[in-house]
């Protein structure tokens, strides 16, 4: 069930309307965790058991790691909790991966090995709560958050629909304490903002994101039939392709769960106008680079043992984040291409020229460089093997001539107004003028761009991209 | 109170918008579908008898052979000599013509008098409607031919799950229909004066008026491995395979406890309201149509050009008049236009 989707519509409205007209707190968390449930279970039911085996371990956790003192025992039950869920992450995700790899090495080698491998489904979303799900107990562990009480609470903070699938990853810090109020439609919600910012996620989503796919898609097929003009089209489509589709997914969740009354964390800050690669990380699926930060930078020492050790912890982090994203060696070449970058913009801002002060040239020439650099790891992440994505590198990089099929040179202007329109949301032109709107003709407009925005979608089914991860 | 008439407010917008992009939404260009409605409303008063249905009457029925081999038989209307218009169009469901139908006879066309449907079933779920949501899935859903879906659905064999998931894809169909969802880039690229034809398989205007609707399909896609020829070659027992097949399909018992007989009832009243006469035409295909000739034998349907009866005439299925499986060659078209033309000769003289 996507947000796009005209039953999750349906499922939404039903939740909506029966949350609000409960009185009690505790029937109104009960009721979400029920949609939340159906939510989840509308893609496989079989996907529940997994989802709640999760919860239940990390509540159990959490609950002995909150009146445990001995550090050892504590230890023991955290090292529990990751590897039950790592576990689950790796068996789901990754074991395919591993066998396949580990045969092909030892085919290599000269050893021919008979694997049977299982053709494990992977759950959807999975990545997602197995984060936020850890990152409970080691903040209980730390003792930087209390362990929860109530098990429907946890399940709810694990399982809540708007972020289940897709994040943001939450982390329970943030969200636990929302659900010890009833949530108050006059006080926590702004039905404006919230409306706003979902008909946003949607245009992004189906009309920007989809509508892209819908014309790159050939290209990324069969790369030797385009022109080199068109495959420089498409990797800068893409790049925005992914942005609308994960941040567009980033939004319709965040304004789902605005309607409920709970906030979620902000996952994207303008990415497209980030300046240096390390500005990129903290603009880019935020929820998921702080997880990463806080939860294995950090320990690993972070920037504190001296340079050489950052760039390895940097290099360490990135190659997990790449494996993170799939169970695919392209995964995880991405996520080592993405560590290297960091760690010479890194490199470079600690030298003489790098250190200097930013001026509007100095931030021009780096949004150049950062987006170029930023625009080639994208044809890594999206190709579909490693044959066309040689084969296209070699057409971008003038080495083939490429083929007859061409995009269309409109799709430059189509960029450039993309982007300016990045910048101009950036800037939040208009913004104060739609504020400014009474009531009923900012109603009147809404249900006018959502009629203009539903005729923009592409048609046929577009699952986002992030769900596979 | 205020908050539920915002929320009104902001309804009738979406609706409101959604009804003016509807009304400049052009139709689906495939197979020549748009330029033929266009081509027709513009000439609606110029044409007597008027064909519609799948790809097999649009490959099947040449108008030019059908209008000389009237005139031949000496049959002419107030107008002068007869001009037959052919609606055919590929993979065009039964829904779909219906709704064609509806569209086309709108402003009572003056001459027309005649109209002639194929008789393929009213198929509710065919493999390809479920989640393609391609413009001319949604094109058709109405609220009218909605319900017509949703009442076929009811009526199959299928399971109590299948059922509901056809009739949710129909419903979101219609939900697409309705708030024209899809369709802006084909109102852009209309307003760029751009072919919107996913499949480039539209013909142009000047084809349709050169042939009043008709296309041979040699003209469409150059003979290939899956020609009726071609296979024949790699297996000479095909073609006898092929028409004991269709006779032993119109053999069988027909099955109308799951066939929706109402909505030929109601295509036939609305075309008869208009003050035409309701033909049925079975091509000549790979398939046996016993619920047709039901309908035809219990007076439900009361005119029945029956082509697909190999029994009688095996011709249709010889190497020199077929193109595949399902279409006529030009030379099979000729043969079964003219022969067409025959039997509404005598509709037409008898008052049709």
């Amino acid at each position: 069930m996507l947000f796009t989707e005209g039953r999750f519509f349906l499922l939404f409205a039903v939740a909506f309307g029966l949350y609000w007209s409960l009185r009690s707190n505790r029937l109104r968390k009960l009721w979400l965790l029920a949609c939340s449930c159906a939510f989840y279970g509308a893609w496989d039911w079989r996907f529940l058991g997994l989802m709640f085996a999760s919860i239940v371990i990390d509540y159990v956790a959490g609950r002995v790691l909150g009146f445990v003192q001995g550090q050892r025992t504590r230890r023991a039950w955290l090292t529990v909790s990751i590897v039950a869920n790592l576990g689950i992450l790796g068996f789901f995700k990754y074991y395919g991966f591993f066998v396949d790899s580990a045969v092909a090495v030892l085919h290599a080698a000269g050893f021919d090995v008979g694997v049977r491998t299982l053709e494990v489904v992977l759950p959807v979303g999975i990545s997602f709560y197995t984060f936020q799900s850890m990152s409970y107990t080691i903040d209980v562990y730390r003792r930087e958050l209390a362990a929860v009480r109530n098990f429907a609470d946890f399940a709810m903070y694990v399982a809540f629909f708007p972020q289940l699938v897709a994040g943001p990853i939450v982390r329970a810090v943030d969200f636990l304490p929302q659900l010890d109020r009833a949530r108050s439609f006059r006080d926590d919600v702004n039905v404006r903002a919230a409306l706003g910012l979902f008909l946003m996620g949607f245009i992004k989503k189906a009309c920007v994101a989809d509508g892209i796919a819908a014309a790159i898609d050939p290209v990324y097929v069969s790369p030797p039939a385009w022109d080199a003009a068109s495959h420089w089209i498409a990797t800068a489509l893409y790049t925005i392709q992914v942005y609308c589709d994960f941040s567009g997914y980033s939004d319709m969740a965040i304004a789902t769960a605005s309607l409920l009354g709970y906030q979620l964390t902000k996952n994207f800050d303008w990415p497209l106008l980030a300046t240096d690669t390390t500005d990129w990380w903290r603009r880019w699926h935020i929820s998921l680079s702080t997880w990463f930060r806080d939860y294995l930078y950090y320990p690993l020492g972070g920037n504190r043992l001296g340079p050489v050790r950052t760039y390895v912890n940097l290099w360490i982090v990135f190659f997990l984040c790449g494996l993170w994203h799939g169970a695919q060696w392209k995964y995880v070449i991405w996520g080592v291409m993405c560590g290297t970058y960091l760690i010479v913009h890194r490199f470079w801002s600690r030298s003489d020229l790098g250190s200097r002060p930013s001026g509007p040239a100095r931030n021009l020439i780096g949004w150049v460089v950062t987006t170029f650099g930023v625009m080639m790891w994208w044809p890594v992440f999206r190709s579909l093997d490693f044959t066309r994505t040689g084969q296209q590198l070699e057409i971008l990089y003038g080495a083939e001539p490429g083929g007859p099929r061409s995009l269309g040179s409109w799709w430059y202007a189509g960029i450039v107004a993309m982007l300016l329109v990045h910048l101009g949301t950036r800037h939040q032109i208009g913004k104060a003028w739609v504020e400014r709107l009474p009531h009923w003709a900012w109603a009147v407009g809404f249900g006018a761009c959502a009629a203009v925005a539903a005729a923009f979608t592409a048609s046929g089914y577009q699952p986002f991209v992030y769900f596979q991860f | 109170m205020r908050g539920a008439a915002l929320v009104l407010l902001g309804f009738a917008a979406f609706e409101g918008t959604a009804a003016v992009l509807r009304a400049v939404t052009p139709w689906p260009e495939e197979y020549g579908l748009r330029p033929k409605h266009d081509w027709f409303v513009a000439h609606q008063d110029e044409y007597d008898v008027l064909f519609v249905g799948t790809s097999r009457t649009f490959r099947g029925i040449d108008p030019r052979i059908v209008d000389a081999e009237l005139a031949r038989l000496g049959v002419t209307g107030e107008q002068g000599p007869i001009r037959t218009f052919n609606f055919g169009i590929g993979g065009m469901l039964r829904f779909e013509g219906d709704y064609v139908l509806d569209e086309l006879l709108a402003d009572n066309p003056a001459r027309l008098r005649v109209v002639v449907v194929e008789g393929e079933p009213w198929d509710p779920a065919p493999a390809f409607l479920k989640n393609t949501w391609s413009t001319r899935s949604v094109f058709w859903h109405d609220f009218e031919r909605t319900r017509m879906a949703l009442r076929s659905v009811a009526l199959r064999r299928d399971s109590r799950r299948e059922q509901w998931d056809e009739s949710w894809t129909h419903l979101q169909l219609a939900g697409m229909k309705l708030h024209d969802m899809g369709q802006g880039s084909r109102i852009a690229l209309e307003l760029l004066g751009e072919n919107s034809d996913p499949f480039q398989r539209s013909l142009t205007l000047e084809q349709v008026a050169e042939a009043d609707g008709y296309q041979a399909y040699e003209d469409f896609i150059p003979p290939g491995p899956t020609t009726w020829q071609a296979m024949q070659a790699d297996d000479p027992s095909r073609a006898q395979a092929i028409r004991d097949r269709v006779v032993a399909g119109n053999a069988r018992a027909p099955d109308l406890e799951h066939y929706d007989v109402e909505a030929t009832r109601e295509q036939k009243a609305r075309v008869e309201r208009s003050g035409m006469t309701y033909v049925v035409l079975l091509n000549p295909g790979d398939q046996g149509a016993p619920e047709e000739r039901a309908l035809y034998e219990r007076g439900i349907i009361d005119h029945l050009l029956d082509f697909n009866r190999p029994d009688l005439d095996p011709s249709y299925w010889d190497d020199d008049a077929r193109i595949d499986d399902l279409h006529l060659s030009r030379t099979g078209a000729e043969r079964l236009s003219k022969a067409v033309a025959a039997e509404l000769a005598q509709i037409l003289r008898s008052g049709g």
